[in-house]
């Protein structure tokens, strides 16, 4: 049995702790046959590589209902398309560059919202679930409902061009070409927090899950890591050398995959800062996504390739796929499903590509088969929940610890003492002052100000006899301490004069 | 009030049925008007056992304005719970311990019933509800000597009438004393007490009480009232806390709970799984049909194998069972001296001996196997330990017999020649002839080059079929020139010094360019001529010769070009580039695997180029032209990012966070103080103060990180989440965090979990009657 301390009490309670955890892991492991379905991924057979397999061959193995997500949308009107899926992978929201909005359920196929805006859209956001979603549009960001009805205008978000949403903080987050990072609070309205990066119009941005800080990418390649209680970067990261142009952040918040302008591709350990591994994308990639289970997409050209780079190096890609006459705008990973959406400069195109999702859904927490009802539960719940901007750190472990700077035993009486030796004198000097209601106030100030030149016949008999009451307080003061009153040595001299 | 009167309702019942079942038990009893009421007021409580239930709730009644009615009450209500559990509950409670007094009236009682089964006691001024009505009308002023009188008459008729009353029946009998204490009080035994009896206890003859030789002494003064009160506190104090303190365990027993559940549960009792043991008896005709079976067959019982056994043994005569024991001495002796050899085997350290059983092993090895049976591992193995050790002489020990001199003698002279000898057959080996070969004959690679060529060409005389047909030939005859050009290359060296950027020479297929193929090229190139320098090493004849071979200086080349993107970019793989396949002769394909063994990272046989790594596309056909164009844009990139220096830049800033963030120094030295005119060289002291910044430059997280800078300062806003001291229970950080480290919410742990976290202390079921805890 081990001992923690001397006190049987604490020993008897630390002991009981320890066999609660025990019991708690060995309870959770129990759990783990409640975890019936499997992630797999695609295997060849002797000649065969993975990344040969096309589409249209995997389509015609995988059942109906997977073969069913695959689709294309041809919109080759409204330029580029990003795309968003919201938090339980359900609704796939859409935004065309010149102007073409949508909201749909991508499975059904069934339009919450089209919006044509006929000004430029740049990013695309669900807020926490697909009720309310965010356009970074020319100048201002927008907020939208699921029917499409415009609820909000965020004059303070100017120029955005990134959007990102912390959904346990319920912060949308912007940064764009201003250079400036900025914290919305969605369920008060407040602004919570902006950051100036100074490092110019900010290339990408996303957050890392984990600990909900927000990564940025810079045009000098570097990587900073935000929270909104620092006004100052928490880390920066050189990780290219040419302009970031994207990142992606693991699930687990230990990756960060950065693509640069100078064709370098680096996966990054963001827990050890550490570049753990490089690689050449044959031209610039300009989107990167990692899956809930660490399958990394490339968007670069026309090209979408998908890498399981996370765990070892790799010489060749998982999968690959090609959209051709077009430019990959955005890929992302759907949540719980193997499919990525990938938004082009054609339209939207969604990829088989088994073994990303998570299979594993926990739907106390994100439920992809939610029905009206338990969203609006899970929405009271989370705003419950919802956690203080200022708890957003690089470790999220420390919230509720003993801060490290204190001494790491706790201090008995004794101890206090010995550190600070009481002066006798100390006590007496720090007096108690009454609470007394400021005398500042602006109405104050303004009233002093008109009479400050207003000067009458009363102004100057009460100026007067304020004069002489001091007067006669300090002899009255001077007597009691039985200070002669000081004899002006001038005044036989000047005495003529008054 | 209502309760009041429901009371006296409840005893004028209660009065009724006793009076019947009175009347019932005893004629001699008179009927009594007054019935129980007066018996309270009396202050005397008959317990009987049958109608035990009703006297205890009057009890309650009468006892309301009396002092110790708490005591009481509680004693009493305690013993109508207890007894629906335990019979002996009232017995149990041990009235003479709250009570003294009654104790000894108790103790008085039990003397009676020894003595002669007398069940009642009467006080002075107490008279049980027997006894008459006139007694009750006496007043309580007389005087006590008067009264002691009356009594005895009285005593006498109600005893008589007592002892009249049917005996069999068991009366108990509570006296409550109101009466103050006073040194005349006694108590009466319901005996007459004669002065006889009194006096028959003193045994001295002299009279007591009269001591004429002393002076009449004062008595002692008493102590004073408070300190008495004080003793009789203490006293009080000691007999209350041995009652508290039987509380105690139980007391801590339930702090200790985790959870308190009331009602306690003593419900359901499940079957015990030895409840399910089989009966001794078979019940049913299948049972007894198995018990004949299973006896039939001998399996059942155990006491017929032992009958068995016995008879077994039992068989064997004398000498055969001495004989039979002595075999298993001299076995467990054996086996015993065999471990004890191993053991102490196993203990000895020395290197020569260690080094001769292995020797002997190999050679018992050998013999069984014989040397033909050659794995290509063990090959390896092989080679590789004597490549690092024997023969070489350029082991420790080898170093410091040349140095010393000692190679002149002989012996070590010849240990020298031994290892140089060993290395030059494994060296042989290496180079793929076979042991046997080897020693025979050293005939030169020219020679083994045209033998072989002759052999192919026979070969494909021979061929027909499969080997006659195209492609078979044209692998053949690419084989063959390979071999030759292999055979050349170690008969004269490597002639083709010009640069290599393409790693053709090793690989006839495809051609790889890779920026480190030159590297992976010069690497190789070393390789090889160190293996050719050992050869010439090895054929000098003289030991200094050879020595001076080895220290002759290498020629170093200069480095390559690098590729400053590379250079920078640290986890590099794959610059090393080395095919291996089929046709590669056994020298590469050894030196490879030795290769590969002894760098540490992991290096694949077959690796692709940093930059086609990525477009997989490319990969399969590996076209020529494609890989160029890679290659040229790579420098197109690296020209057009040269102009902002980013990483400088970033190091610069790094640094100057550190400067920011670090420990200042700061030079306090007043110019001129301590300094008289005069150009006096000596040094002078400085006062220099460091002030503490946020964090020192060698504590920096982000110190020996290359492109990181991390943000030392103290979050002033996370500070209100933490706690600023170990929190009260815990004595160290560790314990607090430990503390932590189980969440209780549901989404981190399992529901069964959440909920043992989560339940409450106390769970009490609603309109259960909750007992009081019950003492150990």
């Amino acid at each position: 049995m081990a001992v923690y301390s001397k006190d049987r009490k604490l020993n008897a309670n630390l002991k009981r702790l320890d066999q609660q955890h025990k019991d708690a892991v060995r309870s959770a492991k129990n759990t783990e046959i409640l975890l019936q379905e499997d992630a797999g991924f695609l295997e060849a057979e002797g000649m065969e590589k993975t990344y040969k397999f096309t589409q249209d061959s995997i389509v015609k193995e995988v059942d109906q209902a997977t073969a069913n997500k695959r689709f294309e949308l041809k919109l080759e009107e409204f330029g580029p398309y990003t795309l968003d899926y919201s938090r339980n992978g359900r609704d796939l929201l859409i935004g065309g560059k010149k102007g073409h909005v949508a909201s749909f359920d991508w499975r059904l196929g069934k339009l919450d919202c089209e919006l044509h805006l006929n000004e430029t859209v740049h990013a695309v956001k669900y807020l926490h679930n697909n009720q309310y979603f965010a356009v970074a549009q020319k100048k201002y960001v927008f907020i939208y409902d699921k029917t499409g009805m415009e609820l909000h205008r965020l004059k303070q978000h100017i120029d955005s061009t990134l959007l990102d949403f912390l959904p346990y903080h319920f912060l949308l987050t912007s940064a764009g070409n201003t250079g400036f990072l900025k914290y919305h609070d969605v369920s008060t309205g407040e602004l919570v927090a902006e950051h100036r990066t100074k490092l110019g119009p900010t290339q990408c941005m996303r957050q890392n899950p984990w600990n909900a800080v927000m990564h940025l990418g810079h045009a000098n390649g570097q990587v900073t890591l935000w929270s909104p209680s620092m006004p100052t970067p928490l880390a920066k990261i050189l990780a290219c050398r040419g302009p970031v142009r994207a990142l992606a952040v693991n699930r687990d918040g230990r990756h960060m995959v950065v693509a640069g302008a100078d064709k370098t591709l680096k996966l990054w350990d963001i827990r050890n800062f550490k570049e753990i591994d490089s690689y050449y994308t044959p031209t610039q990639a300009n989107t990167v996504d990692i899956s809930d289970k660490g399958l990394v997409s490339v968007g670069w050209g026309p090209h979408i390739t998908v890498w399981n780079f996370l765990k070892s190096h790799q010489n060749s890609p998982y999968m690959n796929h090609m959209i051709p006459s077009s430019q990959i705008q955005t890929t992302r990973f759907v949540p719980f499903e193997d499919i990525l959406g990938c938004g082009h400069s054609k339209g939207i195109s969604s990829v088989i590509v088994p073994g990303a999702g998570e299979a594993n859904f926990d739907a106390l927490e994100v439920n992809p088969y939610e029905t009206a009802k338990q969203r609006q539960q899970t929405e009271v719940l989370s705003l419950l929940n919802k956690l203080q901007p200022d708890m957003i750190t690089l470790d999220p472990n420390v919230i509720g610890s003993v801060d490290k700077r204190a001494p790491s035993k706790r201090l008995t009486a004794k101890d206090l003492a010995e550190l600070q030796p009481s002066q006798p004198g100390q006590e007496i000097e720090k007096k108690i002052k009454p609470e007394v209601k400021g005398k500042n106030s602006t109405v104050r100030k303004a009233k002093r100000k008109l009479r400050q030149n207003v000067i009458n016949e009363r102004a100057k008999r009460i100026e007067r006899a304020l004069e002489k009451e001091k007067l006669l307080r300090k002899q009255k003061h001077d007597f009691s301490k039985g200070i002669q009153p000081e004899k002006d040595v001038l005044e036989g001299a000047l005495g003529r004069f008054k | 009030m209502a309760k009041k009167g429901g009371k006296a309702k409840n005893r004028a019942l209660n009065a009724l049925e006793i009076a019947e079942a009175e009347q019932n038990s005893s004629s001699d009893i008179g009927s009594e008007s007054e019935g129980e009421n007066q018996k309270f007021k009396l202050g005397v409580l008959t317990v009987d056992g049958k109608d035990f239930e009703d006297e205890e709730l009057d009890s309650d009644g009468a006892l309301d304005s009396d002092d110790d009615y708490d005591v009481l009450n509680s004693k009493f209500s305690q013993t109508i719970r207890d007894k629906g559990e335990t019979d002996t509950g009232y017995d149990s409670i041990d009235e003479s311990e709250l009570i003294p007094l009654s104790e000894v009236w108790a103790r008085d009682d039990e003397e009676m019933k020894r003595s002669g089964g007398k069940e009642l006691v009467l006080d002075d001024n107490l008279v049980s509800d027997e006894s008459s009505s006139e007694e009750s009308e006496e007043s309580e002023d007389e005087d006590v000597f008067d009264d002691l009188e009356d009594e005895e008459n009285d005593l006498s008729t109600v005893m008589s009438q007592l002892r009249s009353r049917d005996s069999s029946k068991a009366h108990r009998t509570l006296i409550n004393d109101k009466t103050e204490e006073n040194a005349f009080r006694v108590p009466a035994t319901g005996k007459k007490l004669s002065l006889a009896e009194m006096m028959g206890d003193i045994e001295t003859d002299k009279p007591l009480l009269l001591n004429e030789t002393s002076a009449p002494e004062p008595l002692a003064v008493p102590l004073p009232q408070s300190i008495q009160k004080r003793h009789e506190r203490r006293a009080a104090y000691e007999i209350q806390k041995e009652e508290v303190d039987k509380w105690t365990d139980s007391i801590q027993a339930n702090r200790r709970a985790e959870v308190l559940k009331f009602p306690a549960k003593d419900g359901v009792q499940h079957n015990q799984t030895s409840s399910f043991q089989p009966a001794e008896v078979p019940l049913t005709s299948l049972d007894k049909k198995l018990d004949g079976l299973l006896k039939q067959s001998n399996i059942e019982s155990k006491k017929a194998e032992d009958l068995f056994e016995n008879i077994e043994t039992a068989k064997l005569s004398k000498e055969e069972m001495a004989k039979r024991t002595r075999e298993l001495r001299l076995m467990r002796e054996l086996m015993y001296r065999g471990q004890k050899d191993a053991k102490r085997l196993k203990k000895i350290k020395s290197k020569t001996y260690r080094q001769k059983l292995r020797k002997e092993k190999q050679r018992n090895k050998e013999l069984v196997e014989g040397s033909d049976a050659e794995d290509e591992d063990a090959d390896y193995k092989r080679a590789a330990e004597r490549m690092s050790l024997k023969h070489k002489n350029t082991s420790e020990w080898a170093k410091s017999m040349i140095k010393s001199g000692m190679s002149k003698d002989k012996e070590s002279r010849d240990e020298l020649e031994e290892m140089l000898r060993q290395g030059e057959k494994l060296r042989q080996k290496q180079l793929g002839y076979d042991e046997g070969e080897s020693e025979t004959d050293e005939r030169d690679v020219a020679e083994i080059a045209a033998e072989q060529e002759d052999d192919d060409i026979e070969r494909s005389k021979l061929g027909k079929g499969l080997m006659a047909m195209d492609f078979m030939k044209r692998a053949e005859e690419r084989e063959r020139i390979e071999n030759q050009r292999l055979a050349a290359e170690l008969q004269y060296g490597d002639e083709s010094d010009e640069e290599q950027v393409a790693n053709v020479v090793k690989n006839a297929g495809r051609r790889v360019y890779t920026p480190g193929a030159a590297a992976a090229a010069e690497q190789w190139k070393i390789v090889e001529q160190k293996a050719k320098k050992e050869a010439v090493e090895d054929q000098e004849k003289s030991l200094e010769n050879k020595i001076k071979a080895k220290n002759t200086p290498k020629e170093t080349k200069a480095p390559e070009e690098v590729n400053p993107w590379l250079a920078d970019a640290e986890p590099t793989r794959g610059q090393k580039v080395r095919v291996v396949d089929a046709d590669s002769s056994r020298v590469q394909k050894s030196a490879a695997k030795i290769k590969k063994r002894t760098h540490k990272e992991a290096e694949m046989d077959v690796e692709i180029t940093i930059g086609d790594t990525l477009d997989g596309e490319h990969e399969g056909e590996g076209d020529g032209e494609q890989d160029i164009h890679v290659f040229q844009q790579k420098d197109l990139i690296k020209q057009a990012f040269a102009g902002d220096d980013v990483v400088t830049e970033f190091e610069q800033e790094k640094h100057e966070v550190e400067e920011l963030e670090g420990d200042k120094e700061v030079d306090l030295t007043l110019p001129g103080w301590g300094d008289w005119a005069g150009g006096n060289s000596r040094k002078k002291k400085k006062i220099v103060k460091t002030v503490n910044g946020v964090v020192p430059s060698d504590k920096r997280k982000d110190r020996n990180k290359k492109g990181v800078i991390v943000n030392e300062r103290v979050n002033k806003k996370n500070a209100k989440y933490q706690a600023s001291s170990v929190p009260y229970p815990f004595e160290t950080m560790e314990q607090y965090e430990r503390s932590l480290r189980q969440p209780i919410g549901q989404e981190w742990t399992s529901r069964e979990i959440h909920q043992k976290l989560t339940m409450p202390k106390v769970i009490a079921k609603h309109g259960s009657v909750i007992a009081p805890m019950k003492k150990e």
